[in-house]
């Protein structure tokens, strides 16, 4: 009897000791995260196509940086006309968009300028995240960039997309680093219902209905 | 449909009323009244149960312990008085007609609740060492002392049963992780179902804690007498009775929620708190006796709208026609309106709702209102009739409240869902010979479910049932029951679903010894897939989920071994192992619907099988100076599918539950302290890791409560904690459980 009751005993210890564990935190992945241009929030729900009239807007981080070899490096960029971002409300996203990069490089030796093309294919479809009611985090599939974590600021019909700073390899120096601002505008074209896109003409034909 | 039930119900309570009247007249009999009060104070002990052994005849006592017993034949009977936390007392006694015939019992204390009598394992009250399956009962002083607010909380202490966030019950491992959709135990309220006809949950809320007598938990297969959904077994919520004397009863308290353990958990700097007031009162009107019982309970919650607000109001008149014959008039009505949490943000915001849309918060109404009307007629010492009819309004709101009224709507409803149920249902008790009885009776209800998830439906339920027990040499029991089940489901005006299903029972049970009792069981559940299931077509968060029709039935065969064993008047044991194999278990399954989303199904799709072995033991130490109930569950389940997934365990299921519970009485003060482990659940569904951050993180259960009080002849004070060291578990997956609780509970009886 004496030995059940010391079982017991050491049972309860054993009990108290396990309670003082349980769920802790993770590690805070977002905590020192800073935008080159801070973004201010709002809301990015709905359907958003590029603002035609703004082409996507991309700057290096320290213009002083350019190697010494690069007299300067214009980086034309624009977002393809046809993409499309979608946020629903429940948290899933669909993006397909193409960003046309072409950085145009003048050098000392060289009397034109090098130009490159490259085409960056985004797309994304899953769930994304806000923290901070400002960033929005998502998986995205991309060739060349790094997009998976973005400032935001949404107005009424527009949402700006910042990008965290991405690099550039220059072979023997140090990388450049860069940023995007892609400029969206609310699609007038088609709305979102139920997480289904439909084309807003139907959605009219159906409320007449 | 909807009328015939009335007509239906109407019919026979018209038949039985006159019949009654009539034939009432006729007996003449001896009566046997009496009084039952505690050994050692002499206080009455209401509610106590009289049974006349070798008949269908039995009552309960009143507030001052008394009872009557009328048109008892002349002859040689045996009777039994019990109570739980009372020794239960035997006498032989001799009625002449015309005679009146005045007892009094004097129970004895003990703890050893197997002394408790049941009416949900058979359909009429018995002792729960007669019977052939596992049964526990909750008597209504645990509700009080835990000061329990919803009776879905009390079960958490139930040997073998488990409940989750949402009000969802398991028992034995019988059901895993599904939103509160589906469940596979019943939950009755006297008998009545009180689960919604959509998507077949549990109104908990609806139901009046401070009135509860006793709840029942059989466990195991009750299909063969109860029908679909009662695959994992059925819980009884028996009210109190309303009397012929005037009594009252206040319980009122005030609680907070501790702040979380981690500064960035916190999702508001103010103090989470939480408070109600029920108020009962009892008294008769002429020669109707009455029970009106009013619950009002707020809370801000300790999640991210998590707030609620819960009112229920319930009466319950009674009238005796003549003293065989009596009118009972249950109706109530709960609402429950707050905020809608299912999962977390993530790990490191556990108390932010992650299932709210961004830039909404979404607000939830839930009202239910109930009429159960029902006659009770003795019509002999061998003959007993009941018909108990059911009217059920229910109703969900789901709304879209925008967390910004610049930018959005400020509210759109987006899930709304009503239920209409009509039902009635016959039972008769026959004994055959005296230690015989056969159960037979019918049941019909009609459900139309108006929703914008699930569009229009109408269910038809038909069935039949038929149960026999005999006893053969004073210490063996056998029992038989089987039921049929019919069910037609009409969706959209267009499709129709129509199953019909049969399901046996059979159970022993033998007495070795005064002391020890064996019992074994077998028995075939089912369960028809709840309208939600099939016809959902709705997101939850970001989960789409999609309509499945061609949904069937899920069916399981269960059996069970078990032995009770006194080691004295104030220690016993009950052992038990069970087996139950699972066929066409429904599951959500990840699934793309014709526009190429993804999201859930619900489909058929898993065997399984679940053993495993069940101890409790109870003791009382220096006459209820000290008690202890100490309950340990092994679950060993295995999922039989064909696939990558056979053989491994069921989700959501935790291998080993171990509860216990002690009390220490000083009197007038109260000590007590419960103990409850889970062990980690081993397995859940892979697809929520897709849309649920952190879902997969998980912990064992160890909750630990605290419980003081106070307790005088009218009133009594209690203080108590919940989760005293804070410990951080779930009570659903990616759902933490609340934070250290304090308490501070009064009641006030007249």
């Amino acid at each position: 009897m004496t030995k059940n009751k010391y079982m017991i005993f050491v049972g309860l210890i054993l009990f108290v000791v396990s309670c003082h564990q349980g769920l802790a935190p993770l590690e805070m992945l977002y905590m020192n995260v800073d935008f080159p241009i801070p973004p201010e929030g709002g809301d990015p729900v709905g359907v958003w196509v590029p603002d035609t009239t703004k082409p996507v807007h991309v700057a290096l981080l320290d213009p002083d940086q350019l190697p010494t070899i690069i007299d300067s490096l214009i980086l034309d960029t624009e977002l393809d006309k046809n993409g499309l971002f979608l946020f629903s409300s429940s948290g899933l996203c669909s993006i397909y968009a193409v960003l046309k990069i072409e950085p145009i490089v003048y050098l000392q030796s060289l009397v034109n300028p090098l130009v490159l093309s490259m085409n960056d294919t985004l797309i994304a479809d899953g769930p994304y995240e806000i923290i901070d009611d400002k960033i929005l985090t998502l998986s995205i599939m991309t060739t060349f960039s790094q997009l998976d974590t973005l400032g935001f600021t949404s107005r009424q019909n527009d949402l700006e997309l910042i990008s965290l700073p991405n690099s550039f390899p220059v072979e023997g120096f140090d990388d450049i680093q860069f940023y995007y601002v892609m400029y969206l505008t609310r699609s007038i074209d088609q709305v979102l219902t139920k997480n289904v896109l439909i084309p807003s003409d139907s959605k009219k034909d159906e409320d007449r209905s | 449909m909807k009328y015939r039930i009335y007509l239906i119900l109407l019919a026979l309570f018209y038949f039985l009323f006159v019949w009654g009247n009539l034939y009432s007249q006729n007996i003449r009999g001896s009566r046997i009244t009496g009084q039952i009060v505690e050994a050692r104070s002499g206080d009455p002990i209401p509610g106590a149960n009289v049974l006349l052994l070798g008949t269908i005849m039995g009552t309960a006592a009143d507030r001052q312990g008394r009872f009557i017993i009328v048109s008892v034949s002349p002859g040689e009977y045996t009777i039994m008085v019990s109570a739980i936390g009372y020794k239960k007392e035997e006498r032989r006694i001799q009625t002449v007609a015309g005679e009146e015939i005045h007892l009094v019992f004097r129970l004895e204390e003990t703890v050893l609740l197997m002394d408790g009598i049941a009416v949900t394992a058979n359909r009429y009250q018995q002792s729960l060492d007669k019977l052939s399956t596992s049964m526990d009962i909750i008597p209504a002083q645990e509700i009080t002392n835990r000061n329990i607010v919803s009776a879905d909380h009390v079960l958490r202490y139930a040997p073998g049963v488990n409940t989750l966030e949402g009000g969802q019950v398991t028992i034995r491992g019988s059901s895993g992780f599904n939103f509160g959709m589906g469940s596979r135990v019943l939950v009755l309220l006297n008998g009545n179902p009180v689960m919604t006809g959509d998507n077949w949950s549990i109104n908990w809320y609806a139901i009046s804690t401070s009135t509860i007598k006793q709840i029942e938990v059989m466990k195991g297969s009750g299909s063969a007498l109860y029908g679909s959904s009662a695959m994992g077994g059925v819980i009884n919520i028996i009210t109190e009775v309303p009397e012929n004397e005037s009594h009252i009863h206040l319980r009122t308290f005030t609680g907070f929620y501790n702040h979380p353990s981690y500064k960035e958990w916190r999702w508001t700097d103010k103090r989470n708190h939480y408070e109600g007031t029920s108020l009962d009162i009892s008294t008769h009107l002429g020669p109707i006796s009455t029970l009106i019982s009013s619950n009002y309970q707020t809370t801000t919650g300790y999640k991210e709208n998590d707030d609620h607000q819960i009112f229920n109001f319930m009466t319950s008149l009674g009238y005796h026609f003549t003293p065989n014959l009596h009118f009972n008039l249950m109706t109530g009505y709960g609402r429950n309106r707050g905020g809608f949490f299912v999962y977390w943000k993530d790990l490191n915001h556990p108390y932010h709702n992650g299932s709210d849309p961004y830039g909404y918060r979404t607000r939830t109404t839930i009202k239910n209102t109930y009429i159960y009307p029902s006659l009770t007629y003795v019509m002999s010492q061998r003959f007993f009739l009941s018909v108990r009819g059911r009217i059920n309004k229910g109703s969900t709101v789901d709304l879209k409240q925008s967390k910004n009224e610049k930018i959005r709507p400020a509210e759109e409803i987006f899930r709304s869902s009503s239920v209409n149920t009509q039902g009635v249902e016959i039972q008769a008790n026959y004994q055959v010979n005296p230690q015989g009885i056969l159960v037979v009776g019918s049941d019909l209800q009609a459900d139309q479910v108006e929703s914008i998830q699930y569009s229009h439906a109408e269910v038809m339920k038909k069935s039949y049932f038929m149960q026999f027990e005999q006893q053969l040499w004073d210490v063996f029991r056998a029992t038989f029951g089987t039921r049929y089940d019919w069910e037609s489901v009409r969706w959209k005006d267009t499709t129709e679903v129509a199953v019909g299903e049969l399901s046996n029972k059979f159970g022993l049970n033998l007495t070795l010894s005064s002391g020890t009792h064996f019992r074994c069981s077998l028995g075939e559940g089912f369960r028809v897939p709840a309208v939600g299931e099939r016809f959902v077509s709705t997101e939850t968060g970001a989960l789409l989920v999609f309509p499945n029709p061609a949904l069937q039935s899920e069916k399981s065969i269960s059996s069970e071994m078990g032995l009770i064993q006194y080691f004295s008047s104030a220690m016993m044991l009950d052992m038990a192992v069970f087996y139950t194999k699972y066929d066409n278990l429904i599951e959500p399954q990840l699934d793309v619907d014709s526009g190429q989303d993804v999201g859930v199904r619900f489909k058929n799709v898993v065997k399984a099988r679940i053993r495993g072995f069940e101890l409790t033991y109870r003791t009382d130490w220096q006459s209820q100076l000290f008690s202890t109930q100490f309950s340990y569950t092994y679950i060993d389940s295995k999922d039989l599918s064909p696939g990558v997934e056979y053989g491994a365990p069921l989700k959501y299921r935790s291998k080993h539950t171990i509860y216990l519970t002690n009390d220490l009485n000083f009197d007038p003060f109260q000590f007590g302290f419960d103990i409850r482990y889970l062990s980690q659940i081993e397995r859940i569904d892979e697809y929520h890791k897709s849309y649920i951050k952190d879902i997969d993180k998980l912990v064992p259960t160890y909750a630990v409560a605290l419980r003081l009080g106070y307790a005088r002849e009218h009133f009594s004070l209690r203080f108590l904690v919940d989760n005293l060291f804070q410990y951080n578990y779930l009570v659903s997956p990616a759902n933490m459980a609340p934070p250290r609780t304090g308490v501070f509970q009064l009641n006030i009886h007249y």
